[in-house]
């Protein structure tokens, strides 16, 4: 059996088990199936090299190995119902992956016209060409890190693992010369300040990167990041981001204080509309991606999966006044 | 609560099975999505989901393809006819013909299964039955519109005892509009019978159902298991995969494992990190959870 990890939300959404959810995914959750650790070796991360944490985890994500034809056929009727609107294909680091990864593509092309998103690691040119031929929709290349210098600690050589930031730019860089549509992954409570997680989705803006924002979550069994998780912080990098993705205010617009956001550029009545609308807060990334549940739990949601309702945007406020500092 | 796990602990050592059915094992509906019950907590929407295996020869082939995938087995399943039965005795042919042609396991949802019936199945090769116990006569009506008595589910379980398969029966939490009716007593009833496990299970939200927006209350979880533990000692509780859904799945987990639940299917992530967090054993198995944790059914590349 050809298998394929998928999250335990998306096969319930595709009818493979029993569960109903208060916020079920809009997109399928996939991961090529290894039952090896990735040969890479980030630190926040379930299946690094080094890490002992459980093999299925992506972030708080349960991605389960399960029958790869069964779940591109249910991904195809679930797609023309509209139970579903994108399939992302998460990756690992390890012998094969190349072919596991466009036999799954194939495969799903073969079956229904659901867009596809891919996560990598920087590819070269060729293969960027062979998935675009394909029919990928999106590449995405997480970057992860705010910072070069955290970039280092947490996934290159201070990690004990393979990857450099400067690689990771250039194959940004690389990909948006030959796909449409190009994103990359931030996690936010790293370490890095306000200023340098809305700097760099203020660049990437620039360059027509796209930047989803993820909540650092502790695995058990991973190497900890030794950071303290703060709302406030999230909500900060949320919101200026926001206001930069939909071309409210520049980055250069926003005034900050030893890292910490000051001004955001908009004028209180105009911000006040902004964060009551509550979309700020939702999940970003590719169109139609609301992973629930990836970072979050019950008791604290960074990203919404869903819009954000009247007393959660009460809470929100209360939480993008909280500094404990970074 | 307390007693009860340690009960539980003291059997099994620290330990839980966590099932996952997806990769191996289907469900299988012979009657496609057609019931004749219309339940209130149902509608038959919970057999759209399933693969369609409305004639032996279907249910042969889809096995067949299964098997040579590489699954596990399959839960050979459907709706009722109006006096609550599943029409599985119809397909033990087919079933027999599976086991001896696969590797599968096989098991039936019957509903009320008559002695004769039993052992036709018994005859097949069926590896195990689950029952649905009711143990409130006006839930079964409300809910089912079932006209039946205790002595009903008594002679079924009976019938499956005295047959000697396989069986593990299964409880409803809430199933009376989210409210414990019968759940307590249905312990009682089942009580005497040859069980591996009995799965706790509970009402689900299903949308489009009379009862889609009724949840049962998670407390009711802790006192459905805390009971079953110290009624059948012996005997693994499990939670099973339909209860409730979205934040109280991980409330009913928690209360669940503190009242000495041994094996959870589909564990919410929260259960997986209380698990790890309180020194549990933690393995996953590809099957239906009423059937006992196995080397061969062990889900491999889940663990570290």
């Amino acid at each position: 059996m050809k298998k394929v990890r998928a999250s335990l939300g998306t096969l319930a959404v595709l009818g493979m088990e029993l569960m109903i959810m208060d916020a079920p995914p809009t997109t399928a959750y996939l991961q090529i199936y290894t039952d090896e650790h990735c040969h890479a070796n980030c630190l926040f991360c379930s299946q690094a090299k080094e890490s002992k944490g459980e093999l299925k985890h992506i972030a708080r994500g349960q991605y389960m190995p399960a029958d790869l034809d069964e779940v591109v056929r249910r991904l195809g009727i679930a797609f023309e119902k509209g139970y579903l609107h994108r399939a992302c294909i998460q990756t690992a680091m390890y012998p094969g992956m190349w072919n596991d990864t466009t036999h799954l593509v194939r495969e799903i092309t073969k079956t229904c016209s659901i867009p596809i998103s891919l996560s990598v690691f920087p590819l070269d040119d060729p293969k960027y060409n062979e998935l675009q031929r394909m029919g990928l929709e999106q590449l995405v290349i997480p970057l992860d890190a705010a910072t070069p210098a955290l970039f280092d600690r947490i996934k290159g050589a201070g990690a004990g693992g393979p990857f450099t930031w400067d690689n990771h730019i250039d194959g940004l860089k690389r990909a948006t010369r030959i796909f449409q549509n190009v994103g990359t992954h931030i996690i936010i409570g790293l370490g890095e300040t306000d200023k340098d997680g809305i700097e760099l989705v203020g660049k990437f803006q620039q360059s027509g990167i796209g930047s989803a924002l993820f909540a650092y979550t502790r695995l058990p069994g991973t190497r900890w990041v030794d950071t303290k998780p703060d709302i406030g912080h999230y909500r900060r990098v949320q919101l200026a981001s926001y206001l930069i993705r939909e071309e409210l205010v520049n980055f250069e617009d926003m005034k900050f204080d030893n890292g910490m956001i000051m001004d955001f550029g908009l004028d209180g009545p105009g911000l006040e509309a902004v964060i009551s609308n509550g979309e700020a807060f939702m999940t970003t990334g590719c169109s139609h991606c609301n992973r629930p549940y990836a970072t979050e739990t019950h008791e604290m949601v960074y990203n919404y999966p869903r819009p954000v309702e009247g007393s959660e945007i009460i809470r929100i406020k209360a939480q993008l006044e909280e500094k404990n500092g970074i | 609560m307390q007693t009860s796990r340690a009960l539980t602990i003291k059997r099994s050592g620290k330990r839980l099975n966590f099932y996952i059915t997806s990769e191996m094992f289907q469900s299988v509906s012979i009657t496609g999505s057609q019931c004749g019950l219309n339940c209130k907590h149902c509608g038959g929407k919970l057999l759209e989901r399933l693969i369609p295996c409305m004639n032996p020869d279907t249910l042969i082939d889809t096995a067949k393809k299964l098997d040579s995938k590489g699954a596990k087995g399959i839960l050979v399943t459907g709706g009722c006819d109006s006096a609550g039965k599943v029409p599985v005795t119809g397909m033990s042919d087919a079933i027999r013909t599976i086991k001896d042609t696969t590797d599968l396991i096989v098991i039936a949802h019957t509903g009320f299964i008559t002695p004769e019936e039993a052992y036709v199945l018994k005859d097949s090769e069926l590896d195990g039955i689950g029952f649905d116990v009711v143990g409130d006569m006006n839930t079964a009506n409300r809910v089912y519109g079932l006209d039946v008595d205790e002595n009903d589910y008594i002679s079924s379980l009976d019938a499956l005892s005295n047959a000697d398969i396989m069986l593990f029966p299964h409880i409803c939490v809430g199933l009376d509009g989210g409210r414990m009716k019968g759940e307590l007593h249905a312990l009682e009833m089942i009580k005497g019978h040859k069980v591996t496990t009995i799965v706790i299970t509970g009402l689900m939200p299903v949308a489009g159902t009379e009862f889609s927006e009724i949840k049962p209350d998670p407390i009711d979880f802790a006192r459905v298991i805390t009971e079953a533990v110290k009624i059948f000692p012996e005997t693994p509780i499990t939670l099973g995969c339909a209860r409730s859904s979205g934040r109280d799945r991980e409330l009913i987990d928690h209360l669940a494992i503190e009242s000495g639940v041994e094996n959870i299917a589909i564990p919410t992530q929260y259960a997986v990190r209380y698990g790890a967090n309180h020194g549990y054993v933690m393995e996953y198995y590809g099957t239906c959870c009423g059937l006992p944790p196995s080397d061969n059914t062990r889900i491999p590349g889940v663990g570290s």
